[in-house]
This record gives C-alpha cells, sequence and structure tokens, in this order.
C-alpha cells in the first residue's frame, strides 16, 4: 500500500517540483496512473512465483514461508489505473479509476495447516484466528473542488464507486487441535462469508453503489507546505443478489461411532463425508473500500543533490463489517481491520542532467517493514515518471516480499 | 525517438512479466479420527442365544438359554371328522291328507220332486210339519264336481286311502246310495261305494284303496242312486238341514306328482356323534377357531336344511343354522355350507339330559330335511333324494375332560450349541458352571419327562454325557377359579456342567420321552390350552470368572471398501484404551473373495491387559496398534483372530460388567493438493 501513498503524493510532489522548479502554470492536466503492487509483510516473491506459477512445493520451501515474517501473514496486491483531469484555473478536477484489490491476512498456523496437514501437528492446537480475505473491484468517478484562501486551501471531492464484484472471508475465531494419533480433532470456528451474484463474472458486471468522500488540507507554515488528508472514506452497498454466510460451530470429532469394529466399510467413509449444509441467504450488504488519512510536509532543500525533501504519515482505515457507528472504537477498529500499518515515509527530489529522481524512504504499511523506492521523472510540461516502492525487493530476487510498480503520465495544457 | 524508446521499454518490461498461470502442487499429511467404538464383553461373544446376568456386584454370568424339547399337543385333542351322513329319498314324504265336501239339502231334494210348477214348496212348506212319503232315487247319477287344484295338477300314488263320509242331517232315513269317484278327463274310476241304508241323524263311512290310482285336479264324484225314505208321522221341514258328503284322500305315498307343495319336513334327525379321542375323555371343548361344514346334495326342486347343534353355544345361545336352501343339483357334488364356530364352546357330555346320564367326547346335533315351498308348479318323483353329510374342522383353544394316557416320543434331537464355534483354547478353567433343566408346566394333567440323553459334543467328536436314563416328575397346572391364567408348575434339575462346557462343544444332543398321566385319570380334571403347552429348556450359567491361556476368538467379516485414488492412506492407527484384565495377541488376515489370504494387515500386535488390584481392574491401559495400509482392491473379507489370556496366570479372573475397552481409528492420509 506504500506505493498507493507514494502515488498519491505524487501529483504533491509534482506539483512542489512545479512550484518550486519553475514558476510556470498552465491550466489543464491531464494524467494517467498506472500502479501494480503485491506486498506482503513475510511472504516473498518465492511464494508469489509458485502460487502464480506453479511447480511442486517442498517441505524446505512451506518452512521457510511459515517462518518468515510475523505469526500473521498479511499479502495486499492491487492493480489500478486513473485517468484524471484538473483545471487548476477553477480549481476542478474529475477522475476515473479501475481498481482491483486484494487484502488478505492469516495465520502461521493456516499456512501450517494448508501446507503440511495436520499430522505434524499433534497434540497442538492450530490457531487460524483473525483470518480475513477481501477481494474487490469496483471503478471510481471522482470530482474535486479546490477553495483557495491566502496561505492555505482546502480540497474537498466526492466519490460514486460502482462496484463490479466482491468477496470476503472472515475467520473470526478458529482452531483446530488434533490429538495424539488424530484419535480426536477439537475444531472451533466462526466464519462469515459475503460474496456478490456469482451467475456472472463479466469484469464490469454492476452489483453494488457507493461512495466515498475526500478532504485535504494544504497551508504554509514558514517554509513548509503542509498537507493533511483524509481520502476514499467510502463504502459500497453491494446489491440484494448477494450471498451471506455465517456458521459458528464448535464440536469434538471422534470419528463414526460403530458397533461392530470389524464391520468395516465404505458406509462409514459415506458418513463421514456427509457434511452439513451451509445455509447461506441472498441479502445487501456494505462493505468499505479503504480510506487513507495522514499528512506530509514539503520544504525546498538547501542540500545540493536535493531540491525538496518532504515526510508524511499515512494511515489506513478498512473496517471487515458495517457492525457498529462511527466512534473512536470503530475508527481504531478499521485502522486494525485494514491488516496496514501506518506508514512513515521521507522523500526528496533531485534534478539530473537528463531526468529527475526521486527516492523515497518508508516504513510500515502492508509489509511493516523498511521500504526503498525510486522513480524517475523524465519531462516538465509532459511527464512521465516511472518508479517503484520496492526497490530493494527488486535486487533481492526471490527473497522479495514485494513487487510494485507504477507510471505516471502528465499532460499539461 | 525518445518517446519511441519510452514505450519499447515499457511495453517490454509488462509483456516480459507475463506467464502462464499454473497450478502450485504440493503434498500434505492428514491424520483424522476414522471411527470409535466402546466395546464390553458383549462385543467379544459370538451372536448366539446367550444373554448376560449382571449382580449387583456388576459380575457378569453368561446364561445360553436353549428348547429342547417342542411338544405338540393339538394332536391330543383334535375335533377331525366326518357326521351324521344321511340319505333321504321322496318315499319318505308325509303328504297332508285332501279334504273335499259337498252339501245336498232339502230344500234342494223338495226342488227335485217338481223342477216345473215347484209344488214341493207348496207341499213342504219350510218349517210345516208333514208326513214325507218315500221318494226313490231322489238322486240319480247327480254329478259333484271337485276341483283338487289347490292341492296338485296331477298326482300318481303307490299309497293312499280315499275315504267318504256321508253325513245324514235329513228328518228321514235315506237308502240305496251308490257313487263313484272318477277323473273328468279320462272318466277313469278312482272308486266307488254303495250304502243300504243310512238313518237320519247318522254318518255312513268306507274306504278305498287307492294306490296305483292318478289323480287328476278336477275330479267329479258321481251319485248314482239315493232313495228317500218315507217318514214315520209328521217330520219338522227345514230347508237347511243337509246330506254331507266328505271325500277324503289320505295317507298319500306319491310316486310323482306335479303340485304346488307346500313347506312339508321330510326328515327330522336327532342323534349323538362320539369323536374318536383315542383315550381322552373329554367333557367340554372351547373353540379357537375352525369351522362345520354342511354338505348337501339334493335332487329335489326346492330343498331346505336345518342343522342345530344345541350342545355348540356361545354367549349362552346354541348352534342353529337357520333355513340352508339347497338348490337342485346339477351333478354329483353336494354344496357346501360353512360355518365359523370361533369362540364357540362344545359340549362333549352328549344330549341334554340323556339316558344314562353324561358321557364324553360326543355331540348331539339336530338335522331336519324339507320341501320348501316355492309357491309354483314342482314336479317330483318318489327317486328324488336328499343327502347330506357334516365336516367337523375344529382348532380347539381348550379341552377339560381326561386327557388320556399318552406317550409322546421326542426323537434325538441335535442343537446347535454356537457359543464355543470361534473359541479355541489351550487351557480353559471354568468355576462353577452350572446346567439347568427348567421344564415349566401348563397342562392340567400329571406327566413324566424320561430324559434318555443329554450329551455335548464338540468338533473333534468329544462328548461328555450328563444325564442317561433320568426321570423327571411333573406336577400338573391349575386353572384361576376354572379360567386364565393357568397357574405353571416348574420342575428344576441343576447339574454341575464344567466339563459338559470346558470341552468347547458345538452341539448338544438330546432324545427324551414325554408321559402324560402316567399314573391314570385323576379325581381332578385335566385341561390342556395348546397354546400353553408344557415349555422344557436348559439353561447353562457360565460365571465369567476362570482362568483361560490363549483364548482364541476367531472370527470373519466381510468388507467392502473402495479403492479411492484421490487419497492415499498411509497408515491406520488403532488405538485401544483396555479395561479388560486380559491381554490379547491380535491378528488381521486379508481375504480375497475366494476366500485365499492375501496379506496381513495386523500380526503379533499386543494389547496390555488392564493394571489390577484385589482381582479388580484398577487402570486400563492403552496400547496402539499401528497399520501399513494396504490395498484393499481385492480385499472381501478380514479374519480376525484375537488370543486373550487371562492375567495374572492361574488365578482365577472375575469379569464384570463395567469393564471397557475403548477403540478408536484413526488414519494418516496423503494427499497432494493441486493435482
Amino acid at each position: 500500500m506504500k506505493n498507493i501513498i507514494l502515488i498519491l503524493c505524487t501529483p504533491l510532489l509534482l506539483i512542489s517540483q512545479e512550484e518550486i522548479e519553475n514558476n510556470r502554470t498552465f491550466n489543464n492536466q491531464l494524467q494517467w496512473n498506472t500502479n501494480l503492487v503485491f506486498e506482503s509483510n513475510g511472504l516473498n516473491k518465492n511464494f508469489l512465483n509458485s502460487m502464480l506459477y506453479g511447480g511442486f512445493i517442498t517441505d524446505s520451501m512451506k518452512s521457510n514461508w511459515i517462518n518468515k515474517g510475523d505469526h500473521n501473514n498479511i499479502l495486499y496486491s492491487e492493480i489500478s489505473n486513473t485517468l484524471s483531469y484538473t483545471n487548476t484555473k477553477y480549481n476542478i478536477g474529475f477522475s476515473i479509476a479501475d481498481r482491483n484489490m486484494l487484502n488478505m491476512s492469516f495465520s502461521d498456523d493456516l499456512m501450517r495447516l494448508s501446507f503440511f496437514g495436520n499430522y505434524n501437528y499433534q497434540n497442538e492446537t492450530l490457531d487460524f484466528s483473525n483470518t480475513n480475505i477481501r477481494i474487490d473491484r469496483f471503478q471510481q468517478y471522482k470530482l474535486n473542488y479546490t477553495l483557495n484562501f491566502n496561505k492555505a486551501k482546502i480540497t474537498v471531492g466526492g466519490s460514486f464507486l460502482a462496484g463490479n464484484h466482491h468477496a470476503s472471508f472472515f475467520v473470526n475465531d478458529g482452531s483446530l487441535f488434533t490429538a495424539s494419533n488424530g484419535v480426536k480433532l477439537d475444531i472451533s470456528y466462526d466464519i462469515n462469508a459475503l460474496a456478490t451474484d456469482t451467475s456472472s463474472f463479466n469484469p464490469l458486471s454492476r452489483n453494488g453503489n457507493g461512495m466515498a468522500l475526500d478532504l485535504s488540507l494544504d497551508f504554509i507554515i514558514k517554509d513548509y507546505n503542509v498537507n493533511m488528508y483524509l481520502e476514499d472514506l467510502g463504502f459500497i452497498m453491494w446489491n440484494t443478489k448477494s450471498i451471506i454466510l455465517n456458521t459458528d460451530s464448535s464440536f469434538s470429532f471422534t470419528g463414526v461411532e460403530i458397533n461392530d469394529i470389524l464391520s468395516f466399510n465404505d458406509s462409514l467413509i459415506e458418513d463421514y463425508n456427509s457434511v452439513d449444509d451451509l445455509e447461506t441467504e441472498n441479502k445487501s450488504f456494505k462493505t468499505y473500500i479503504p480510506a487513507n488519512f495522514g499528512f506530509s510536509l514539503i520544504t525546498t532543500s538547501s542540500l545540493e543533490h536535493f531540491k525538496a525533501i518532504s515526510a508524511g504519515i499515512n494511515i489506513k482505515w478498512q473496517p471487515y463489517y458495517d457492525n457498529s457507528p462511527l466512534t473512536f472504537s470503530k475508527i481504531e477498529q478499521g485502522i486494525k481491520e485494514s491488516n496496514y500499518s501506518p506508514l512513515y515515509w521521507v522523500s526528496a527530489s533531485s534534478q539530473l542532467k537528463y531526468f529527475d529522481i526521486l527516492p523515497t524512504l518508508s516504513y510500515g504499511g502492508y509489509s511493516n517493514d523498511f521500504n526503498l523506492g525510486l522513480a524517475l521523472s523524465k519531462g516538465y510540461k509532459n511527464k512521465l515518471i516511472l518508479g517503484t516502492q520496492h526497490l530493494e525487493d527488486a535486487l533481492s530476487g526471490e527473497k522479495a516480499k514485494a513487487i510494485s510498480i507504477y507510471l505516471n503520465l502528465l499532460l499539461q495544457f | 525517438m525518445k518517446r519511441i524508446f519510452l514505450i519499447t521499454l515499457i511495453s517490454y518490461l509488462l509483456i516480459s512479466c507475463k506467464h502462464d498461470l499454473e497450478k502450485p502442487i504440493w503434498d500434505t499429511n492428514i491424520i483424522i479420527p476414522i471411527a470409535h467404538t466402546k466395546m464390553d464383553i458383549n462385543n467379544l461373544l459370538p451372536d448366539s442365544n446367550i444373554s448376560i446376568d449382571i449382580d449387583e456386584d456388576n459380575f457378569i454370568t453368561l446364561v445360553y438359554e436353549q428348547k429342547f424339547i417342542n411338544l405338540n399337543v393339538d394332536s391330543l385333542i383334535k375335533v377331525d371328522a366326518i357326521a351324521d351322513e344321511q340319505v333321504h329319498t321322496l318315499d319318505s314324504v308325509i303328504f297332508a291328507d285332501v279334504v273335499i265336501a259337498d252339501t245336498f239339502t232339502v230344500g234342494q231334494a223338495i226342488a227335485e220332486l217338481d223342477t216345473v210348477n215347484d209344488l214341493g214348496f207348496f207341499l213342504f212348506p219350510n218349517g210345516s210339519q208333514n208326513d214325507i212319503p218315500a221318494m226313490p232315487s231322489i238322486m240319480n247319477n247327480r254329478t259333484i264336481t271337485i276341483n283338487a287344484s289347490e292341492y296338485f295338477e296331477n298326482m300318481t300314488l303307490y299309497r293312499g286311502w280315499l275315504i267318504i263320509n256321508l253325513i245324514n242331517n235329513f228328518p228321514v232315513d235315506i237308502s240305496n246310495v251308490s257313487l263313484s269317484l272318477i277323473n273328468e278327463t279320462n272318466q277313469d274310476i278312482i272308486a266307488s261305494f254303495n250304502f243300504a241304508l243310512i238313518p237320519s241323524g247318522t254318518i255312513a263311512t268306507d274306504s278305498a284303496d287307492v294306490s296305483g290310482k292318478s289323480l287328476d285336479k278336477n275330479l267329479s264324484a258321481i251319485v248314482h242312486n239315493l232313495d228317500i225314505n218315507a217318514s214315520n208321522g209328521n217330520v219338522l221341514i227345514n230347508y237347511e238341514d243337509a246330506i254331507i258328503t266328505e271325500i277324503t284322500l289320505a295317507d298319500i305315498g306319491v310316486t310323482e306328482a306335479t303340485a304346488i307343495f307346500p313347506e312339508q319336513q321330510l326328515t327330522e334327525t336327532l342323534k349323538e356323534h362320539s369323536f374318536d379321542l383315542g383315550t381322552a375323555q373329554i367333557k367340554e371343548i372351547g373353540i379357537k377357531s375352525g369351522t362345520v361344514k354342511v354338505n348337501v346334495l339334493s335332487t329335489l326342486p326346492n330343498g331346505k336344511m336345518i342343522y342345530n347343534i344345541p350342545s355348540l353355544t356361545k354367549n349362552g345361545a346354541s348352534f342353529m343354522s337357520g333355513d340352508m336352501i339347497v338348490p337342485q343339483a346339477t351333478n354329483a357334488d353336494p354344496i357346501t355350507i360353512p360355518f365359523d364356530f370361533e369362540g364357540y364352546v362344545l359340549d362333549l357330555t352328549g344330549k341334554n339330559g340323556r339316558l344314562g346320564g353324561d358321557t364324553v367326547n360326543t355331540l348331539y346335533s339336530e338335522a331336519y330335511t324339507y320341501i320348501d315351498s316355492s309357491g309354483t308348479l314342482e314336479t317330483i318323483n318318489y327317486t328324488d333324494s336328499f343327502y347330506s353329510f357334516i365336516e367337523f374342522n375344529l382348532v380347539p383353544e381348550y379341552a377339560i375332560g381326561f386327557l388320556g394316557q399318552d406317550t409322546v416320543e421326542i426323537t434325538e434331537n441335535e442343537i446347535n450349541f454356537d457359543v464355543m464355534n470361534k473359541i479355541k483354547t489351550d487351557n480353559l478353567d471354568l468355576d462353577e458352571v452350572e446346567l439347568k433343566l427348567n421344564i415349566k408346566n401348563y397342562i392340567g394333567a400329571d406327566a413324566q419327562l424320561d430324559i434318555i440323553k443329554l450329551r455335548s459334543e464338540n468338533e473333534n467328536g468329544d462328548f461328555i454325557d450328563l444325564f442317561e436314563n433320568y426321570s423327571i416328575s411333573i406336577d400338573r397346572a391349575s386353572l384361576t377359579n376354572n379360567q386364565l391364567p393357568i397357574n405353571s408348575t416348574l420342575s428344576e434339575t441343576t447339574i454341575d456342567a464344567n466339563k459338559f462346557i470346558e470341552i468347547l462343544p458345538n452341539k448338544i444332543i438330546s432324545q427324551a420321552n414325554f408321559y402324560i398321566n402316567p399314573n391314570g385319570q385323576s379325581s381332578t380334571l385335566d385341561f390342556l390350552y395348546p397354546e400353553y403347552p408344557l415349555e422344557a429348556s436348559l439353561s447353562i450359567d457360565i460365571p465369567l470368572r476362570f482362568i483361560a491361556n490363549n483364548l482364541t476368538f476367531t472370527d470373519t467379516n466381510n468388507v467392502n471398501i473402495s479403492v479411492d485414488n484421490d487419497i492415499e492412506i498411509e497408515k491406520i492407527y488403532i488405538t485401544i484404551n483396555n479395561g479388560l484384565p486380559f491381554s490379547a495377541n491380535l491378528e488381521l488376515r486379508l481375504l480375497d473373495e475366494n476366500n485365499q489370504e492375501i496379506g496381513i494387515l495386523l500380526e503379533n500386535q499386543t494389547i496390555l491387559a488392564a493394571s489390577m488390584i484385589d482381582g479388580m481392574v484398577s487402570e486400563s491401559k492403552e496400547s496402539t496398534l499401528v497399520l501399513d495400509y494396504h490395498s484393499f482392491e481385492d480385499v472381501k473379507k478380514i479374519v480376525s483372530i484375537s488370543s486373550f489370556s487371562t492375567e495374572p496366570n492361574n488365578e482365577f479372573i472375575n469379569i464384570y460388567s463395567d469393564y471397557k475397552i475403548d477403540i478408536k481409528i484413526s488414519a494418516k492420509f496423503n494427499r497432494t493438493i493441486g493435482e
């Protein structure tokens, strides 16, 4: 998610550069952003390659994946494309974005169960509580307007969200205890699953509508341009064809009870395989898109190689459910359930002979780790920026925990 | 150019990332519980007639019970007979007399004097006193028409008398009376009569045999002559005074007749019938089910029969068949009219109030046959007949009386004793095995059972004889206030049977004779309810207190496990928590459909015995048996061989009902994900 923040900040940086480098301004800006991100706090590129491109996963690979990172494994991926237009004369802007997001978190124990099975964990409890998977696809149509004051400006924006598809799976509480020799399984689970209409997977199906709010405040204190923002605070209400599953159970399983131990036949297996039908209901539900809020500072630099330096903090808010009113507790819940740690970042811009470079250092985000970003910028009036938020991972080969690339094309006229 | 370079670079970067997406593959090892069960001594025993008796200390005694005499007493009082066979021919038909009368008054006689001027009425007025002169031939060939169609159309008689009565109510004597009876159609003279003098106020009678005569419905009586004698002085002239002629056809025996026959009884048979019940002398039988069939064959066009059994009653009412209309036979097969006698009581003491007092085994019945009135002309012939017989087929609910002295031979009988079929042992020492012969008698008669042989025999031919020519006296049962329930008597014989069982017999052989009333008739009436006969069973009590060394149970079970290629079972774990004071050695052998051994699933695996303190299990012990998975593709049967040895050795151990074995089966699967 760091890359998103960086992308979000990129225009700011660019604008800053503009302001710093050249007093000339244009009334119209047309911009294209492409952003591809895969990011994890522990799972590496080797894991991603195995999942995407197949191959046999050895026990050694499994152990490496499980033993890396935190107890909870966070995996985030986003592919988004945005076309935006800004009229600086009238301080109005409009953008259309196509956004695809995967956000999941699961415990090492779930990976152990999935990759090894339960045989190696006899007399142990495997805990896969707080497992969550969220997949979203939607289009965002945003309109914003900027109010200029003496030393400050306020930008407000509103978005209409056209929801295509959503699927989410939450294990609020789940565990599996395997007794010695597998004579007993203690299973408990509290699972909620939500999915939009599964009868059509057309990428542009309309299964929900939503809205989002943006609010940004820019002001200058001494030599610092300060930006405080709240972005994409919104939700999508999915239609009544959506499917909701809630199941909550706790039981101990010791196999099928039989009278004659030697009368073992397929009927036992059939009994064994009989699973109670899960009861689902078709009902509308609400989900939240990830909202960003934070602030940044930017100032000119007296350093030889850096014309400007900026720093900031970004926080995400995305609760699982719409199950309580907006309170401080709800804010805290949304931050925690976003799987995103506060991202602290510092960035600079340096002007070289043929292009500008924009290095970034950050900590936090979905990887909850240090990340080094680098973007190359070419041009002024019409600008191309190509960059990554995970330069160090690009050099780490199979050990890379994140892959990202972003492209920004800016036309000014 | 720079732009082209940039676009080319970006395109390369994007395209170079493209890779065919494929599913990853990895192996997992899963262990899951498959089945579990709790077993006690019940489960270790083979299916048989064995039951378990548990005392207050939970000590177990195995009880084997088996009927060893199946006594059929139905034959003792079987009522299955044909009775009352009768033939009734028409010559036994009794016809009512035919009576026809004619009246000749004084007035008619005076009219005859002057039929032209009626001078007679002038000379002899009614109510006057006159002297009547002689009037010869006052009747000369006077014809009296007789219409007998009320009785018959025509009739040929083989027997019969024509009787004539002349009643002279005239105030004077009559004389020289001659008359004849003739058929009008052919003028055949049936009979002629002559009377010389019939004084006033007297009756003259004469008769003639008309056997062999044929009579039409239209008859004529011709008075050939009748003289009126002169009066002796004045007499009262009353025109109503008359000479009455009565013609009666009596004692009619018909060879053939066409007539509208009135209902008339042909026969009446009141008789007793004795059933053959051997030496039994039964006074009363309650009928559980059964029928009495009245079979009748009649050549009469309109036969009818009534059959009554006064001694057969239900709710106090005697059995009466009612009218049984018997259609004219078209062939030689009689028609059958059945009557359901369920719930009836049959008194077999004979006719009520019979001469000589009550008897036994005897039924009193009444049979009546009729010619029924059909209302139409029918022709019957003296050769027509009425044939009937009665079939009794009664299943008694009970019988009361003397059941007789009977012997029921119970031939040599082998009982399959499968308790030990699957057991072999090096040594089995049972403590206090008892065999009981229980004879429960529900028959109200004294009896005796002579056991000729009671032997246990094993598959090697070794045998133990427990009884040889042993007699058991059996007391009679009694009723409760002369009705059910029956107070049975029990004769119990107990004998030590350790050796009888320790040879592990596979069969028990018995032979006996059963005597009823061995000492003759008692002063008390016997009774028998066939549903409650004599029950003779043997029970073997085996207290589970024993020493066993390699007590081996062998059992074969069918299995049907299909092969699932998606799941590979690597191992099967059998975790046994043994609460029995046996150690056990287990073998599981796999057989194909031809019962050929194709593998060993388990061999030489030992299950530890539970811990014992003071002869009681103090703690169960867990043993885990690990089986390498075998392909079950060709496996159709599993033979389990379980060898148990009591621990500690050489000490009797007690088995209690709360001793259990807890068995859990789990399996380790290998599953490759992504294939």
